[in-house]
């Protein structure tokens, strides 16, 4: 691929490893002359002064720390070749920093977005949006989307968004202290976690004598609720900054580890969750591990099988 | 890469932006030598200048900048960092 050098960029084998132009309004190229930008590298725009930056489409990564310190940042756009963002990357003095918005279109199958750990951070009351049909404006996307350790949006999301303020989702569950909710690719499945929950419903006696068949017996301290609501997007209904919706609750758990029964392609899963809680003699922060089981409770060694089976119901946790 | 186009490359990342940056820069620069299976002796160098950034700059603002300047930049860098390290030890 070669090298290439001008008055602005510097870049080597497809790769931008300096920028320092004074570009307001900044295009990252996806070209320069003969050679193709695949990644836009580690530090490559610190301390720029752009105060909008739009990455070319064919662009598939941005580096670790990318953007940081680009203190009048108010605006990035992130196109759908983008597979990829490194830690950081729009991290660190970024005081300006208010909208961030992820083009997802054109989807391909298997379409995935890694974040990988505090890669996008921005502002109270400040937006996350990207163009997916239907999609409508987020809001309070706080601290960080970063998942620990790198976890993915699977290219069919319909929606994302923080359920920090959510008071109340179904009088009857009593789910409290949602961290976080992420829609399937139906539109309307969406699972949420909560912590320290004291209620469980566990409304099918045949799904909970196997989930007793696979459970650990020894005791793990600090439970936590998992339950998967059905509810159609268009009764989400909004006041003051909180969310409301009467939803079906298809299943609860109090355990510290849940197994969600999955049909896929005509076969019996588990989608397998285990919390660790803050304190954790493990971790030092709460995070969710999940695995896909087959139907003998054993986990599914095939990636690719794994990931279609999970592809849908993938949890991001801002904690 | 030769070495000429190396050093053009150090040269403007060590002149470009904060210390930081051009140390970044330059570490991005040695992932790439090392994935082109480049000269041993340029992968050293880069990485010897990445630990070295703060000496480095000033010669490399310099109206000629060549190896020999980066070199004795690389020498001062590790010289400083030996004293640092002399002097947090404690005395018995």
């Amino acid at each position: 691929m070669g090298n290439y050098m001008d008055n602005t960029y510097l870049a080597i084998d497809g790769v931008i490893v300096s920028y320092s132009g004074s570009d307001d309004v900044l295009t990252v190229p996806s070209r320069l002359i003969q050679m193709d930008i695949v990644r836009i590298g580690d530090g490559s725009f610190m301390d720029s002064r752009m105060s909008k930056v739009i990455i070319s489409d064919g662009i598939k990564e941005i580096g670790k720390n990318a953007f940081s310190k680009c203190c009048n940042l108010k605006e990035v756009v992130i196109p759908a070749s983008v597979t990829t963002v490194c830690s950081n990357a729009f991290t660190n003095d970024l005081p300006k920093l208010d909208s961030i918005f992820i083009d997802r279109y054109p989807l391909q199958a298997q379409q995935y977005l890694t974040l990988k750990r505090s890669a996008i951070r921005i502002n109270s009351n400040k937006y996350l949006t990207t163009n997916y049909a239907g999609l409508s404006l987020i809001n309070n996307v706080m601290n960080s989307t970063s998942a620990r350790p790198a976890q993915f949006i699977p290219g069919n999301i319909s929606r994302l968004f923080s359920t920090r303020d959510m008071t109340a989702v179904d009088p009857e569950a009593e789910c409290f202290n949602i961290s976080f909710g992420l829609s399937g690719g139906d539109g309307k499945t969406v699972e949420f976690s909560s912590v320290l929950a004291d209620k469980a419903d566990h409304s099918d006696p045949d799904t909970e004598a196997k989930h007793d068949e696979l459970l650990k017996k020894d005791a793990i301290p600090g439970n936590m609720m998992t339950a998967i609501l059905i509810f159609d997007e268009s009764n989400l209904l909004v006041d003051a900054g909180h969310y409301y919706v009467n939803a079906e609750i298809r299943i609860g758990y109090h355990f510290w580890q849940s197994f969600l029964p999955i049909i896929h392609a005509g076969k019996q899963y588990y989608l397998y969750r285990r919390n660790y809680l803050r304190g954790d003699d493990k971790y030092k922060y709460s995070r969710v591990d999940v695995a896909i089981l087959d139907d003998s409770g054993s986990v599914v060694k095939n990636k690719d099988e794994a990931l279609d089976v999970y592809g849908k119901y993938k949890i991001l946790s801002i904690l | 890469m030769t070495e000429v186009a190396l050093m053009a490359f150090i040269n403007r990342i060590l002149r470009n932006g904060s210390e930081e940056k051009a140390r970044l820069s330059l570490l991005q620069l040695l992932e790439i030598l090392r994935l082109q299976g480049a000269d041993p002796e340029h992968i050293q160098l880069v990485r010897d200048a990445s630990l070295s950034v703060k000496e480095a700059r000033p010669a490399a603002n310099r109206q000629i900048f060549v190896k020999q300047d980066l070199i004795a930049a690389i020498r001062a860098s590790e010289k400083r960092r030996r004293e640092e390290e002399m002097s947090s030890r404690g005395r018995c």
